[in-house]
């Protein structure tokens, strides 16, 4: 996981230096920062064996809803 | 951004590939196992069902024309209840990407590749479809263009060389399930892939002409070829068979022989899979980078198709520990879930639109 997030951190860190250099606008920024800081959150869970399942709260809903 | 266009026939096949793209391999077996020998009638059913539902989506599209759903979301509902619909459907067209990747992993590392970890086949193919994502969707329309001739000259021929196995007697007894059955169980195909192509009404915008008549023949064509497959794999498996088979298809492909000396040719329908997947694939990520860029009126698809990348490859993996849990969501809940983005949202904007179309008439014509 220490290698996964090393790697993660200098591949941000040299697309933000990219940026910065291109003088790309603030709203490019800020998307590519929220996407890839969900990418991020997603992967770590996976690593710590906790997995983050969208079919698991979906089906609560509906299940929760009636359906 | 320079304006991008595609043809009718482009669209066309697009329609095609979205809608066969996984399903033509994974509702075979299902569709079988839940009405067995009747099972043919189910993909007709749900098709029949899926092209009037398409007519809604038209319906839209006509009220709102030369925008895709986001952009409709942000038009009719406004700005903050719409940028909500529209994130809803940003998040499905994610979520239908990591599907799509999900059901190639599976494959491949159930099938072929047992001892390769299946984030590697995730990431191998997410990549290959974030250069095409950033290409645009001409790239994707001429890469659909140019490979649906040959998936379809190889299924053809698998079509008619299993023929030798075939056996009438494996249709009998024939329409032995009764209407209501068939209705419910047509329920989890409508879902997934019928529903499931709201998707492509992302590319509207650019579709040059016959955008209806496209839509309602992709449509058609996947319906027919759907439950060609399923006549076809009933006839050469039976229905006992191949209701205990996840993949059917690849069963029969593995089991051809060809004038006693050619055989095993699972590789080619692995070939014909890939390239549907791929083509699925494009589609619905290059929604998701569209859907994105649109909300937040942004020049550039690049920088939003690389961290996708991770982020679909992470929720492919996420969605559920096994193939089993796959089938058991999309039997008890994919037809409610993809009601709410094919059928409940499409008809709110519609509403919505209508609304604000006489709104705006009314104020015109008030002096």
């Amino acid at each position: 996981m220490i290698r996964f997030i090393l790697l993660f951190s200098l591949a941000f860190a040299g697309v933000i230096v990219f940026f910065i250099h291109r003088k790309k606008t603030i709203k490019d920024v800020i998307v590519f920062v929220v996407l890839s800081l969900f990418s991020l959150i997603i992967w770590i869970d996976i690593m710590k064996e906790h997995h983050f399942n969208p079919n698991l709260w979906i089906s609560w809903m509906f299940d929760w809803v009636g359906f | 951004m320079v304006k991008e266009h595609i043809s009718g026939w482009q669209f066309y096949l697009l329609t095609v590939n979205y809608a066969l793209g996984t399903a033509f391999f994974i509702r075979p077996g299902s569709v079988i196992s839940s009405t067995k020998q009747d099972g043919w009638i189910i993909p007709l059913v749900a098709g029949a069902f899926a092209i009037v539902i398409a007519c809604l989506w038209l319906l839209l599209s006509n009220a709102n024309p030369e925008l895709s759903i986001v952009q409709i979301a942000l038009a009719a509902a406004g700005k903050p209840i719409g940028g909500l619909i529209a994130i809803v459907y940003i998040w499905y067209f994610i979520q239908t990407a990591s599907w799509v990747t999900r059901n190639l992993g599976d494959f491949m590392k159930t099938i072929l590749m047992p001892n390769t970890p299946i984030s590697v086949f995730h990431i191998m193919f997410l990549v290959i479809a974030c250069y095409a994502v950033i290409r645009g969707v001409e790239t994707i329309a001429r890469t659909s263009e140019f490979l649906t001739p040959f998936v379809l000259l190889v299924l053809f021929v698998i079509y008619i060389s299993a023929l030798n196995e075939w056996n009438w007697e494996r249709f009998e007894p024939m329409f032995q399930a009764s209407f209501m059955k068939l209705i419910k169980d047509s329920a989890p195909v409508i879902g997934f892939p019928y529903l499931e192509t709201v998707t492509i009404m992302m590319l509207a915008p650019y579709v040059k002409t016959r955008l209806k008549s496209s839509l309602l023949l992709g449509l058609a064509t996947a319906t027919l070829l759907l439950s060609g497959i399923v006549f076809v794999t009933i006839g050469v498996l039976g229905a006992a068979r191949s209701s205990h088979l996840l993949y059917p298809l690849y069963t029969i492909v593995e089991e051809l022989r060809i004038a006693e000396f050619i055989e095993h040719l699972e590789s080619t329908i692995v070939i014909v899979w890939l390239i549907w997947i791929f083509l699925k694939l494009c589609i619905a990520y290059y929604c998701a980078v569209e859907g994105i860029r649109q909300l937040f009126q942004m020049k550039e698809r690049t920088w939003i198709a690389i961290p996708l990348v991770l982020l679909i490859s992470g929720i492919a993996i996420s969605l559920n520990d096994n193939v089993v849990e796959n089938i058991d969501w999309d039997r008890k809940y994919i037809f409610a879930y993809s009601c709410l983005f094919g059928i409940v949202l499409p008809l709110l904007l519609l509403v919505l639109s209508w609304i604000r179309q006489r709104t705006r008439k009314g104020k015109e014509a008030s002096p």
